[in-house]
């Protein structure tokens, strides 16, 4: 595409665009996808796009910072699949549909 | 010398290979129709963003998410949906009408384009010029990748560690409560019913 | 225990949030001993205070207590600090002893009242603002009590709300104080602008560098004595006291007139280091002063309703006080506030004791005859009536003499309408005095049909009690500052003395003690005169006051009050209400509603339009969020480009 992307030698550039790449697709599909279980799966993806980026950039630099904080993340994802997941569940039980085209209840 | 110039020779195929595995697996998990096909092709998804992150040297990182994402979140994912017992009957065609699809993919699109042309100027710049830690390559080499993770997050991370433990505490109780609260109510409700019913 | 003196505002205020959150559960009897106890704890911690101020050296007594920062902001610091010097000694020990006094008396007085927890809670919230005013070290402190008591007499004077007078009172004496008060405000703000600071030790230093006749601290304390006429009921603002009679007696005796109204002399004497460097705020001063005593005096002679006689005469005495002050005899103006405290607040508790035994009757054409019903009442009534005459040996001659002596120092001509005033003080009072106590009762009580009312008997021990030791007081309070000539237990003028380090006098002695001794007796002789008008006039001849339709011309101008309250109606009141309708008729309706109305119809069409893009679906919600993500991305790549 540009200069600093040399399609043997991989960089971190690489990475990079592999992490937006997923983060953009992740993001379509949050936008596009009315089941609610699907656009909770695209969210995971959007997480795993930054995860990519932080890690690159932690390797990038020489240490571990990012790493961690990466770690911290998917602790973080796996309690926020939890609590969503149960939601989902009680919504489903509630409103007998997981379209979130049809659950308008936040309306002004 | 042998093999580490064999490793530089293919890394670029294997590089290729996994991200392009993810893209697409990424790709099929928003067009597929059936939620348990998304699922499934989630796990594909993970899978290669771990095979990447060994690639980048960060065995750490790609165990974990094989552990935890492809593992857990994504059997309990799979679990809702069978509990959920989601029929393919009930999903029918589950997209956006088109102009609003459309304007989402062309947001996208954008997006992408703009980060990238900022990116590829950008990434290679900033690693040029920040400042760069100790944990080069060989170091991580010589003294594991566990280690020196593990070492950072007993030590300088530990607070945060401890109150990860906290959050996934407050996640469970969170859940009980969230799943018993209605049960209770529907149970509440239905005993009001019954009193008011022979009452007065 | 000096650093305990907290404790003597903390008490009234621990004593207000007692009764103001129970004393609906404690009934009235509890309230006021509360309330009592409270005022009287704090009434012993100053005196403790003042004994031990007494012991240390003349120049050491002067101690800031400084509790904790209030306001920092940039050079002003005001701290909520108190301080103990001979001057918030003495009128702290005034507050705190009538106060307490004043407290007891209420419990007889208000007996029967079921509201009256909330009278307590009011008189003890009013003990707190009056000793912040008093013992504040610095003007903010002060200003926060003078804002303290202003409400608190705006509550009380409207205590018995359900009448319409109580409450046109109450917000007449508000208003009216308010005004005094802008004064006062900006005062404190060209204290700030010039001195910046506002601490009273600070200033008083920084004091020293100014001139004396700088046109700054000219405006500065001019502002500052606008805010005491406001408070001490002066010309032009005094017309808000004699309403605020509509109050309960004993707040007529321990708020407008004991303590209150005597803050602004207070004030000035407290800032009396800037007032010597105003010699033309001075002049005002003292004219003000001694117009208002002449002028009140003159209202009072044909007052019929006991408590307006009083409230005339209170207005007049605040006159002697600014006149003195005026002269530069700062410490003999506040002597007089302290006699004066004493004799006023016996006359008022001895006119509420009369009050209570005639049922709520005030004017004096139905009274008569009371002196064998209300023996107490009548012998300290008629020893708060010698002392505000100016009777020697009674604590009124000395403080009174005393000012007008220093005024003949400063002026004659004002001397002149000052022992007119002593003249008058005395012929209404004594006015007062027989038509209240003597001849036949002419009272139309319920009790009986040819006016002999059964139902009249002396006031309980709880009411004499406070009136037996306030007639001693009265009686004896002279003797702290007896005038050198007549020192012949050579004990000196004590409160002139210990007075000595906290206000600047400058009053100047330029004529000889015989002088002094003729003006003295000149001014025995002119209360005389006005007893022995009384005298024939009411007692001999038994006359009582006329009917109110009887009086004519020039009577009938000074009963009305000289139409004061009528002339301030059509001046300020109707024109600025006149103003005010043209405003709201013409600028109001069309300008500001125009534009309120506009604004909020647009806004209401504008939320009416982004109503629309709230549906309550959460895709719509994620595009707008992908709409500014976006929008933010194509930015930075725009700039970056």
């Amino acid at each position: 595409m540009a200069a600093g992307l040399n399609v043997m030698e991989i960089t971190q550039t690489h990475y990079i665009v592999l992490s937006v790449l997923l983060f953009c697709i992740g993001a379509v599909g949050v936008l596009v996808r009315r089941n609610a279980i699907v656009i909770f799966l695209c969210v995971e993806i959007m997480l795993n796009a930054v995860n990519i980026a932080l890690v690159a950039f932690s390797r990038g630099l020489d240490q571990n910072r990012g790493e961690v904080f990466v770690f911290f993340v998917i602790a973080v994802a796996a309690a926020e699949s939890a609590i969503g997941l149960s939601l989902l569940i009680l919504l489903y039980r509630q409103k007998r549909t997981l379209d979130v085209d049809e659950i308008n209840s936040l309306k002004g | 010398m042998e093999t580490s110039s064999l490793i530089t020779f293919i890394k670029p195929f294997v590089f290729y290979t996994f991200a392009s595995l993810a893209v697409i697996s990424a790709i099929m998990v928003i067009v597929s129709r059936n939620p348990l096909n998304s699922a499934v092709m989630l796990v594909l998804t993970f899978f290669s963003i771990a095979a990447v992150y060994a690639l980048m040297g960060s065995e750490v990182i790609a165990v974990f998410q094989i552990l935890v994402y492809a593992g857990a979140i994504m059997v309990l994912v799979i679990f809702v949906i069978m509990f959920l017992n989601l029929r393919p009957s009930n999903l029918k065609i589950q997209f956006n009408h088109i102009i609003r699809s459309g304007i989402a993919i062309v947001f996208m699109l954008i997006m992408f384009i703009a980060t990238m042309s900022l990116l590829t100027e950008g990434v290679p710049f900033y690693m040029a010029n920040a400042a760069k830690g100790d944990i080069t390559q060989a170091v991580l080499e010589s003294q594991g990748a566990f280690q020196l993770f593990s070492r950072a997050l007993f030590t300088e991370y530990l607070l945060p560690f401890e109150l990860t433990s906290l959050l996934l505490t407050v996640a469970i109780i969170g859940v009980v409560v969230l799943i018993r609260g209605i049960t209770n109510t529907v149970a509440t409700k239905k005993e009001n019913f019954k009193t008011k019913g022979d009452g007065k | 225990m000096i650093e305990n003196v907290w404790l003597i505002t903390a008490l009234p205020l621990a004593g207000f949030i007692i009764i103001g959150l129970l004393g609906n559960r404690f009934g009235e009897k509890l309230s006021g001993i509360i309330a009592s106890l409270f005022s009287s704890l704090a009434f012993i911690v100053t005196a403790m205070i003042f004994i031990e101020v007494l012991t240390k050296e003349e120049s050491a007594r002067k101690i800031v207590v400084k509790l904790f920062d209030w306001i920092v902001a940039g050079k002003i610091n005001a701290s909520v600090a108190y301080q103990i010097d001979p001057l918030s000694l003495v009128m702290t020990l005034v507050v705190t002893g009538v106060g307490s006094l004043i407290h007891f008396y209420s419990i007889g007085y208000m007996h029967g009242d079921k509201l009256s927890a909330k009278y307590f809670a009011y008189l003890n919230l009013f003990m707190f603002s009056m000793l912040n005013l008093v013992l504040g070290s610095n003007l903010l402190i002060m200003f926060l009590g003078w804002e303290g008591v202003g409400l608190c007499s705006y509550l009380l004077i409207g205590y018995y709300y359900e009448t319409k007078e109580a409450g046109d009172a109450g917000k007449k004496a508000f208003i009216v104080n308010r005004i005094g008060d802008f004064g006062f405000l900006i005062g404190i703000f060209l204290i700030i602008f010039v001195f910046g600071t506002l601490d009273f030790s600070e200033l008083e230093h920084l004091a020293k560098d100014h001139h004396s006749g700088e046109l700054v601290i000219f405006w500065i304390t001019l502002m500052l004595f606008i805010g005491a006429t406001g408070k001490s009921a002066q010309i032009p603002l005094y017309v808000w006291l004699p309403d605020a009679m509509a109050g309960p007696t004993p707040v007529s005796a321990l708020i407008h007139a004991a303590t209150m109204v005597t803050s602004g002399v207070y004030m000035l004497a407290r800032l009396s280091f800037l007032y010597v460097k105003a010699p033309e705020t001075m002049f005002i001063i003292c004219i003000i002063g001694a117009l208002t005593a002449l002028f009140a005096a003159t209202i009072g002679m044909l007052q019929n309703d006991i408590k307006k006689v009083l409230a005339y005469s209170t207005v007049s005495q605040l006159g002697y006080m600014f006149m003195g002050v005026g002269a530069g005899a700062f410490s003999a103006g506040i002597f007089h506030v302290v006699t004066h405290a004493f004799f006023k607040a016996l006359l008022f508790l001895g006119a509420g004791s009369v009050i209570y035994a005639m049922h709520h009757e005030q004017d004096i054409r139905n009274m008569g005859g009371l002196r064998k019903k209300l023996p107490i009442t009548h012998i300290t009534f008629l020893i708060g009536t010698l002392a505000i005459a100016g009777t020697p040996l009674f604590s009124g001659f000395f403080s009174k003499d005393e000012i007008l002596w220093k005024v003949f120092n400063y002026s004659p001509a004002i001397w002149v309408i000052g022992a007119t005033g002593a003249l008058i003080t005395s012929y209404y009072m004594f006015r007062l005095y027989f038509v209240t106590f003597y001849g036949e009762s002419r009272s139309h009580d319920h009790h009986g049909l040819d006016g002999h009312d059964q139902g009249v008997h002396e006031s309980p021990l709880i009411m004499t009690l406070p009136l037996i030791i306030l007639a001693v007081l009265a009686l004896a309070g002279g003797f702290l500052g007896i005038p050198h000539i007549l020192d012949i237990f050579h004990s000196g003028n004590i409160i002139e003395e210990f007075l000595h380090h906290s206000v600047s006098d400058n009053a100047v002695v330029s004529h000889g003690k015989y002088m002094e001794i003729l003006l003295m007796g000149i001014s025995v002789l002119l209360a005389f005169v006005g007893f022995i008008f009384s005298y024939k006039l009411f007692f001999k001849n038994k006359g009582i006051p006329r009917k109110d339709e009887e009086y004519a011309g020039l009577q009938k101008t000074v009963y009305n009050k000289y139409y004061i309250d009528e002339i301030y109606n059509i001046a300020f009141v109707k024109s600025i209400y006149h103003f005010a309708l043209v405003l709201w008729r013409a600028f109001d309706v069309f300008v500001i509603d125009g534009i309120v109305n506009g604004v909020a119809r647009l806004l209401k069409n504008l939320g009416q339009g982004m109503r629309e893009t709230e549906t309550g679906v959460v895709h719509d919600y994620m595009m707008y969020m992908a709409g500014g993500l976006v929008s933010f991305f194509v930015l930075l790549f725009l700039f970056y480009l």
